[in-house]
């Protein structure tokens, strides 16, 4: 097996692990992650409670561990919603071009000329504050990434001689946007997804940070953050485990990312 | 065996818009005929326009103006779903092997998916349809899984031929399908084409730079310039009749190792005009010895000079 091949299944298995404790979260826990105990607030980290308490006392451990779910849950749907709704769009814009190309790419344009946050923060602010409305907003501003490149792949593709061949042999439009574009765009949009993954999570995580997002008393990590941030002096641990959650997730999952493009990769090879 | 036309080009002109306002003309005024179960050839060098030409047959292009007329009909107008019913008939088979093919597809989905697209076959169908086409064109029946960049140039092109016998065209349009081959290759697809001729009865049209293939296989062979087309005559004359001062250069310019190595290899002085400026008056007046004043005045016609035998120069019309 090629090193770039051991350095992706070693990703992947701590992404898998990473979504290990996100489903088995409630078998790993030591305590219930809502349980308030206010005679146990703010205690340091210890054997008993292995990354301290928070001000209602409540295990960090545990709300770490649980905090995971919200956020691959979330980061996963969101992705999926940009990678489909943007590669459909691309797609469309690329094959068909004239006015329906310029209509989608205007629209693309104008969501560019946001700044991203500051658009998702307006989006979720009209919407009202949960996580639903966080990924919508979200979504809403990262989908033009996915119909650009999709929409620049189609147009690499559509000048080859196979498209000009399917269309010869008599291939519907339907047809060849299913087994000719999709197939041939898809690798690159799926490294960039798998990319895109992390960066998400941290927009997720930053949009409930700023009170945009989850909603207490729920565990998530930029909620959690957000929570801790009153007592950084006193019990420093209350932003330090969640941001390290973060942290790792997300490295892990930018990893996997520029793994798998090594792997897809088609120049290398040979 | 009755050889009537069944593809005919009428005045078909193509202009491409280019910078500044000016057109390109990449046809001009181009009238040819492809009959029943016989090969026309077109030669001609890069960018005379001859596959601008093919693609507007196959019906890639639409021509700026003219027709083309198969059995009667002109196929130019046609749209949506009577363009694709129409597609079944006339079949392509492309130059570059490598690109012609969806890398993501393997042979037995390439060689049966124009059969697919017109609801011919199941799909339950497929392998045995596959396996069938490739013998027709001398492939092993196994090389219906592999995928295309796991095979060589001469078989790439011949899986390009059984996609394009899938729907039994009436005529399969070959764009230098056989330039990107080694030599030896290249013969044997070329005898493949002259044995499915001759089984099937399929029209070929024949582009090639490589004079002496395409006057070798074409029942008729027309030769392009910059546009248009100079000379048309049964391919068997090519060497002993051919009048157009563009033709006889090319044949000079033919290389052979049974040439006679003591003459002077005769090639066409200068560079053909940019198709952007074309002179006025004959398009080869600028790199041919015989011209004269009226060449420069005049752009000559396509004049028969015998039966089956046009050529289009001032030296020649009475």
């Amino acid at each position: 097996m090629k090193k770039k091949h051991v350095l992706f299944v070693s990703f992947l298995c701590l992404a898998l692990l990473i979504v290990l404790a996100a489903v088995l979260a409630p078998y790993l826990v030591p305590y219930d992650p809502f349980a308030a105990s206010l005679t146990d607030a703010l205690k340091p980290p210890s054997a008993e409670h292995l990354f301290g308490t928070d001000k209602l006392g409540r295990d960090l451990f545990s709300r770490v561990i649980y905090g995971s779910r919200a956020s691959l849950a979330s980061a996963l749907a969101l992705v999926a919603c940009i990678f489909a709704l943007g590669s459909v769009v691309g797609i469309a814009a690329g094959y068909f071009g004239g006015w329906i190309d310029a209509v989608l790419m205007r629209l693309a344009d104008m969501m560019i000329s946001f700044p991203g946050m500051v658009l998702a923060i307006a989006v979720a602010g009209i919407l009202g504050a949960s996580m639903t409305n966080a990924v919508i907003a979200v979504a809403l501003v990262s989908w033009t990434k996915y119909a650009r490149l999709s929409r620049s792949l189609v147009l690499k593709i559509k000048g080859c001689e196979y498209l000009a061949a399917a269309r010869l042999t008599g291939s519907r439009t339907g047809h060849i946007m299913w087994r000719y574009l999709f197939p041939n765009a898809v690798p690159t949009l799926v490294i960039t997804a798998a990319t895109d993954i992390g960066s998400m999570m941290l927009e997720l995580a930053g949009l409930s940070f700023l009170g945009f997002g989850a909603q207490a008393p729920m565990a998530e990590w930029g909620l959690m953050l957000s929570e801790g941030r009153s007592y950084m002096q006193k019990a420093p641990w209350m932003m330090v485990f969640p941001g390290l959650a973060i942290f790792c997730v997300v490295v892990v999952f930018n990893l996997l990312g520029d793994s798998l493009r090594d792997v897809l990769d088609p120049r290398e090879e040979e | 065996m009755s050889h009537e036309p069944i593809l005919t080009a009428r005045h078909v002109t193509k202009q491409f818009p280019a910078a500044n306002g000016r057109l390109l003309t990449a046809c001009d005024d181009v009238n040819l005929t492809v009959c029943q179960g016989r090969t026309l050839g077109i030669v001609g060098e890069s960018g005379c326009g001859k596959s601008t030409f093919v693609k507007m047959l196959v019906g890639l292009l639409a021509p700026t103006e003219g027709e083309i007329l198969f059995h009667g009909d002109d196929i130019t107008k046609l749209k949506g779903e009577a363009l694709r019913q129409n597609r079944r008939k006339i079949q392509m088979v492309f130059q570059d092997a490598w690109a012609a093919f969806n890398p993501k597809m393997r042979v037995v989905d390439i060689v049966t998916e124009p059969l697919l697209n017109f609801g011919l076959i199941r799909r339950s169908e497929r392998a045995a349809k596959a396996q069938e086409l490739l013998e027709m064109v001398h492939l092993p029946k196994e090389y219906i899984d592999r995928y295309p960049h796991s095979m060589s140039g001469g078989q790439r092109q011949r899986v390009g031929i059984a996609r394009a016998l899938a729907l039994e065209p009436e005529i399969i349009v070959c764009d230098e399908a056989t330039c990107a081959l080694d030599v030896s290759v290249q013969d044997r697809i070329v005898e493949l084409l002259v044995e499915l001729q001759q089984k099937k009865g399929i029209s070929f049209v024949f582009i090639c730079h490589d004079v002496a293939l395409v006057q070798s296989l074409s029942h008729q062979m027309a030769v392009m310039y910059l546009g248009n087309v100079v000379e048309v005559l049964p391919g068997h004359l090519v060497g002993t009749e051919a009048l157009h001062p563009y033709t006889q250069a090319l044949i000079g310019a033919i290389f052979s190792t049974r040439m006679d190595f003591t003459k002077k290899i005769e090639s066409i002085e200068s560079e053909a005009p940019s198709p952007l400026d074309v002179p006025a008056g004959c398009p080869f007046q600028n790199r041919c010895g015989h011209c004269m004043e009226r060449c420069r005045r005049e752009k000559p016609k396509l004049v028969e000079i015998e039966q089956h035998h046009e050529v289009a120069c001032h030296l020649f019309s009475r």
